[in-house]
């Protein structure tokens, strides 16, 4: 990573040797860490709130659960690494520079609410197959 | 027996969705599954479920 910033933006290697004397770094923020000289706290909070709620969401036990729910449950997340491998794939290839970073922040919980989403949809298309049964 | 999946369900502690897609064939239950519903019908599990002609 270092070697990255070094060589893609000139105002961050300046700060990393700034850190590197022990000296503060210039105007930058460290979004998501709880320590540290800038660490932003609400930022920080809410990442562990995003991942913490996301596996309550994702892997608690339904009201109805059974077996079956829980291979949907475990096919979804084999679903979801695959959607998101691609995306990651994607952008990739498609996105430069700095911008990248802004990739990596949402790829922190991209897998886990991809699975969420993947997990809720196959359940919700589940059960309205079984109502429209009922209705023939 | 004249029994709908709902109360099948109900009976064998499972969601009704999971009587559903073990009628549709889309789901395999498991061994514990596959014999508490056999004995919920008072058969052997081999009359209930049987390999097809793909498993062999």
């Amino acid at each position: 990573m270092i070697v990255v910033y070094f060589s893609m933006d000139g105002d961050l290697s300046i700060n990393y040797l700034r850190e590197l004397f022990g000296m503060e770094p210039l105007e930058s923020k460290a979004y998501f860490s709880l320590f540290g000289p800038n660490a932003d706290l609400l930022l920080t909070l809410i990442g562990i709130l995003l991942i913490v709620g996301g596996i309550f969401i994702g892997f608690s036990r339904n009201r109805e659960d059974d077996e079956f729910i829980e291979q949907l449950r475990y096919e979804s997340l084999i679903l979801s690494l695959y959607i998101n491998s691609g995306l990651m794939l994607l952008c990739l290839i498609f996105v430069w520079g700095f911008d990248f970073l802004t990739v990596m922040q949402f790829n922190v919980f991209s897998t886990l609410y991809v699975f969420i989403i993947c997990f809720y949809l196959r359940l919700y298309l589940n059960k309205r197959s079984l109502r429209n049964e009922k209705q023939d | 027996m004249n029994i709908t999946q709902g109360e099948l369900a109900e009976k064998i502690g499972v969601t009704r969705q999971a009587v559903n897609s073990i009628e549709l064939g889309k789901y395999v239950p498991s061994t514990l599954l596959a014999l508490k519903m056999a004995h919920f019908f008072g058969k052997t599990v081999e009359e209930l479920f049987m390999l097809e002609e793909g498993d062999l």
